[in-house]
């Protein structure tokens, strides 16, 4: 006699292996192909790209392994469990003398083996390799292990998940679709309701950067490479066991509860129905509000794509729920819908009209310890790692609070008014004194504050955070590199590696950077060149940015800056120590020089297409375009040209664009050494005078 | 002894059964009798601890059966849509039971191979229909059960093979005091084998009756009288159905035999004949106007 308590029951397991072997056996064959044999593959070229074996285990670019990994716990989790979602077998076998738990347990053994057998064949297969084609320069055994321990985690965090899917629905095909959509699920959502309140509220924030790590399919599509910050992290080991287990309990209690009778419905609980409905009516209103707030940016389309998306998942679950049309046909059917979307209606009117004073909100002044404050999350993500690029200078604090108090009275002007103006975003981040942060992010055109950014962005605080050469200890440089940033086709460069000449140039560019106005700062000019500041190996720990890449065998070992066309006094240095005609391009390189007007978006748009930016025949417009030879023309059309990029944002957004030019620069052999462009403020007179009429 | 107590199950919004109580006892063949959809499969399911009941209690031994390890070693349900696992043989499938019952009998099973005649090493999904039933009862007779649940277990057999199967279950049920709970839409299907009898209606059971019982007390006469029929002819008897055929009067009388036979006897029928009634006409009779309901149902 079996003990009543028994754990697993053998005849269940026997049958399971007998069954369903077959999917671990496919998947060590494809496991093989993929990394056992890639690694003979690659050990048989001549030239092994040194991490081409260690992205292996790392799932970098590796598609077939996520392939597998997303479905091969699926396919398992649903096979397993298929019995369930089929009345005949659900009858025959509950009716034999075996508990819920014990078949469940059973089935989860099972499927927990068959996972992980392939894997472990892999790995040992794989350090086997590593051992006798002598590969432990390219990987090591712990690299294994940790794919090991990776593939295992999220097999089995997908197989669970199938599994607890199982257990609400009542067929297999359900079961499937819902698991993968309830691995979207947390990421999926957030992004939804994130975008939403975006649109809706002014001055929203939305900071999307690890968002990936909430789901695991694009936590594994994403990879695990640490150079990309990417590896399992110490939190998120312990999370997806945690969720493991809470997945295996919850299932085994959702068996328990589960009436077999229901296999063959879409959901086999009862009040599971009404959550699936109205979830899902609920994700489809977001989708349809954000599709038309991405495409339309207007408030209508917006309501109309909440109402289209809306009445979409209505009827996609109920037909999902029903299995048939036939609801249709009454009209009590769409009951529901409507509670749903007078309450919806309820919600947005209080989102709207802003019921809990969101956008008005600002910390109080004293509180504000730190405050970030950048045109993206970027600095801020990643700021943990370099101190923090926050402004604590009570006089910046001050500046950029008042710019904030600004944007809050400007609501009118900068919400919803994206297709119009070029805009970039700014971020706040309160760090207040109770340990709590306050973010807002909004969509501003610059120039429109220049008063109110001035002050920031002239502080040494701003400088410090945004001019790496600030914080450059010049004993620390081994050399300095001048690269022109436009080069006449012979290669040049000036190297700087006398000490005291690093000395004196540091000393010198970081007064040029403390010279620098808010102007300077922001006319867009492409530099002379781009400086390169080697530093010394024993000293990259001085320089958290660069120490933080110390593993990676192709490290940059410089800190980068330039010298900008403001950049006076390091003209005047380079001059009188003799790099100065190797660190630019000078007119004497350049045969001459073609500016041309654009008149329209759409003729620009047509040169960047074409490629043919400049008219290589000169013949053709004559009056159209303006050929410069006088090398005092040329020298101001260097010191004033903008990248020709920007030509989009000014035919974009100034609806007076009546001065845009694009420049080419060319050799005596017509070779052309670049473009550049011209707006506003920055066309020198002669251009004007030329095009004028 | 099976026994159901007020049992009643709601499927969504529709009732699959209300209040039903069955009573199985020990060693004898209940035949639950009912046209399709009156709630019989839900009923067996709910007996063989399959499904769960929203009310009432189901005993077997005294014991609640769901989940309940110890008795349903000791039961076998086999349901009227069968299941096997797919590539599975007889003998495949009797390696499994044989891990999942303890009271598998090797035995017996070799023995059943000679009456079912049915090649244990072919795959049992490639078989008939009947075949498949066959296989059936052979595994869940070599379990050598104390309670056997088969709900339209005849279904598909062929004449020869029905008798078989009903004397194997017989047998069993002789031998071991095996306790049988079969349900049927064909009530004459059950005549022969049922010791009890009972019949579910639109998820209710309207009628439990012992076999013997219903058959001893219920009477089908026909008799000719010279002349008129005395008018006072049954007047205390309890007449459930007369009819007039030219001059034959039949009449259908729930009571004992001797004393109706007596009472005929005293106004000198020309001709007196009591007739033998089928199952479904007692039902018929007994059951007044639910009976004509029911009687396309017991064909």
């Amino acid at each position: 006699m079996k003990s009543k308590t028994s754990l697993f029951n053998k005849g269940f397991i026997l049958n399971d292996f007998r069954k369903y072997s077959w999917v671990a056996i496919v998947n060590t064959l494809a496991l093989l192909f993929i990394i056992p044999l890639q690694i003979i593959m690659i050990n048989n070229n001549d030239y092994i790209y040194n991490e081409a074996l260690k992205s292996l285990f790392l799932f970098v670019n590796q598609e077939m392994q996520c392939i597998l990994i997303l479905t091969v716990p699926v396919v398992l989790a649903v096979l397993l469990f298929r019995y369930l979602q089929v009345k005949t077998s659900s009858d025959a076998l509950h009716s034999l003398p075996v508990k819920r738990s014990t078949i469940y347990r059973s089935h989860i053994l099972t499927g927990i083996v068959l996972l992980i057998l392939p894997i472990i064949i892999t790995g040992i297969t794989s350090i086997a390799l590593n051992i006798f084609l002598d590969l432990g320069g390219y990987y090591s055994a712990s690299d294994v292990f940790r794919w090991l321990g990776i593939t295992t985690l999220m097999s089995l965090t997908i197989f669970f998940t199938c599994v607890f899917v199982g257990m609400m629905v009542g067929l297999s095909a359900v079961q499937g679709v819902l698991t993968y959509i309830l691995l979207l699920f947390p990421a999926g959502i957030l992004v939804l309701i994130n975008l939403n309140l975006d649109f809706f509220v002014y001055g929203f924030s939305f900071n999307n950067t690890n968002l990936d790590k909430l789901s695991p399919i694009t936590r594994v599509l994403q990879g695990f490479n640490p150079l990309n910050e990417r590896n399992m992290s110490s939190i998120e080991i312990p999370a997806y066991l945690a969720f493991c287990l809470v997945l295996f309990l919850l299932a085994d209690y959702l068996y328990k509860v589960r009436n077999l009778e229901n296999a063959t419905q879409s959901i086999a609980f009862g009040k599971m129905r009404n959550v699936f409905k109205y979830g899902v009516t609920f994700c489809f209103m977001l989708l349809g509000g954000v599709y038309f707030q991405q495409t339309q940016q207007t408030t209508s389309w917006v309501i109309f794509g909440y109402l289209a998306g809306s009445l979409i998942g209505y009827v996609v679950a109920e037909t999902v729920l029903q299995k048939s049309l036939g609801f249709f046909k009454e009209l009590k059917s769409f009951k529901g819908y409507a509670v749903f979307g007078a309450i919806m209606v309820i919600l947005m009117v209080g989102i709207r009209f802003d019921l809990i004073g969101y956008e008005k909100k600002l910390p109080p002044l004293d509180e504000v310890q730190q405050v970030y404050f950048s045109d993206s999350y970027y600095i801020y993500n990643n700021n943990e790692k370099y101190q923090t690029d926050s402004f604590s200078d009570q006089n910046n604090i001050q500046h950029i609070y008042q710019l904030h108090q600004k944007l809050i009275k400007d609501k009118e002007i900068n919400y919803l008014t994206k297709g119009q103006k070029q805009k970039r975003n700014a971020v706040f981040i309160y760090q207040l004194s109770d340990g709590t942060t306050m973010t807002r992010d909004y969509e501003i055109t610059y120039d429109e504050y220049a008063n109110y950014l001035k002050p920031i962005y002239q502080s040494e605080e701003y400088k410090k955070i945004h001019y790496d050469i600030l914080e450059v200890n010049p004993a620390d440089v081994e050399k300095i590199t001048l690269r022109p940033n436009m080069s006449a086709g012979k290669y040049k460069e000036a190297v700087i590696l006398d000490p005291a000449a690093i000395e004196e140039v540091t000393e010198i560019m970081k007064q040029d950077v403390m010279n620098k106005t808010y102007e300077q700062m922001t006319e867009q000019k492409e530099p002379w060149a781009s400086v390169s500041m080697l530093i010394d190996n024993n000293k990259l720990n001085n320089y958290p940015k660069l120490s933080e890449t110390i593993d990676q065998p192709d490290r940059d070992k410089q800190i980068h800056a330039s010298w900008d066309k403001s950049g006076y006094l390091l003209e005047n240095w380079l001059k009188e120590k003799g790099y100065y005609q190797k660190a630019r391009i000078l007119p004497e390189e350049i045969a001459y020089a073609v500016v041309e007007k654009i008149k329209s978006r759409d003729q620009w748009e047509e040169k960047r297409r074409t490629g043919y930016k400049i008219n290589e025949n000169a013949a053709d417009n004559k009056f159209d375009r303006l050929e410069i030879r006088d090398k005092d023309q040329i020298e101001t059309c260097l010191r004033e040209y903008r990248s020709e990029w920007l030509l989009s944002d000014s035919l974009n957004h100034n609806t007076e664009s009546n001065d845009s030019y694009i420049i080419g620069f060319y050799g005596r052999d017509k070779e052309n050494f670049g473009y550049g462009s011209f707006a506003g403020n920055n066309v020198p007179d002669f251009v004007k005078e030329h095009f004028k009429d | 002894m099976i026994e159901a107590k007020n049992i009643s199950k709601m499927f969504d919004d529709s009732a699959a059964l209300t209040d039903v109580s069955i009573n199985v006892k020990k060693g004898s063949i209940y035949g639950l009798v009912g046209s399709n959809g009156a709630g019989k499969t839900t009923l067996l399911k709910i007996l063989a601890g399959v499904y769960r009941q929203d009310q009432g209690e189901v005993l077997i031994d005294n014991q609640k059966v769901f989940e309940n390890i110890e008795i349903k070693s000791k039961t076998v349900f086999i349901p009227d849509s069968l299941y096997f696992f797919s590539q599975y043989t007889v003998k495949d499938m009797a390696i499994f039971y044989q891990r999942i019952y303890a009271n598998w009998n090797e035995e017996r099973y070799q023995i059943l191979k000679n009456a079912f005649q049915l090649d244990e090493h072919k795959k049992i999904q490639q078989m008939s229909k009947g075949m498949q039933r066959q296989a059936a009862f052979w595994l869940a007779l070599s379990i050598t059960p104390d309670f056997l649940i088969l709900d339209e277990p005849l279904d598909g057999l062929d004449p020869i093979m029905r008798q078989k199967v009903r004397n194997l279950i017989i047998q069993d049920t002789a031998e071991r005091e095996m306790t049988v709970l079969i349900s049927s839409h064909n009530l004459r299907e059950l005549e022969d084998l049922c010791d009890n009898i009972g019949i579910l209606h639109q998820g209710r059971l309207i009628v439990e009756k012992e076999l013997d019982d219903l058959k001893s007390d219920i009477h089908k006469i026909q008799a000719a009288f010279q002349g008129d029929q005395p008018k006072k002819i049954f007047q205390n008897k309890n007449v459930l159905y007369h009819e007039k055929r030219g001059s034959v009067r039949l009449f259908i009388i729930r009571g004992k035999k001797e004393e109706i036979i007596q009472e005929v006897s005293q106004y000198q029928p020309l001709v007196l004949d009591i007739l033998p009634l089928t199952l479904e006409e007692i039902f018929i009779y007994e059951m007044g106007g639910i009976g004509y309901e029911i009687k396309n149902i017991v064909i």
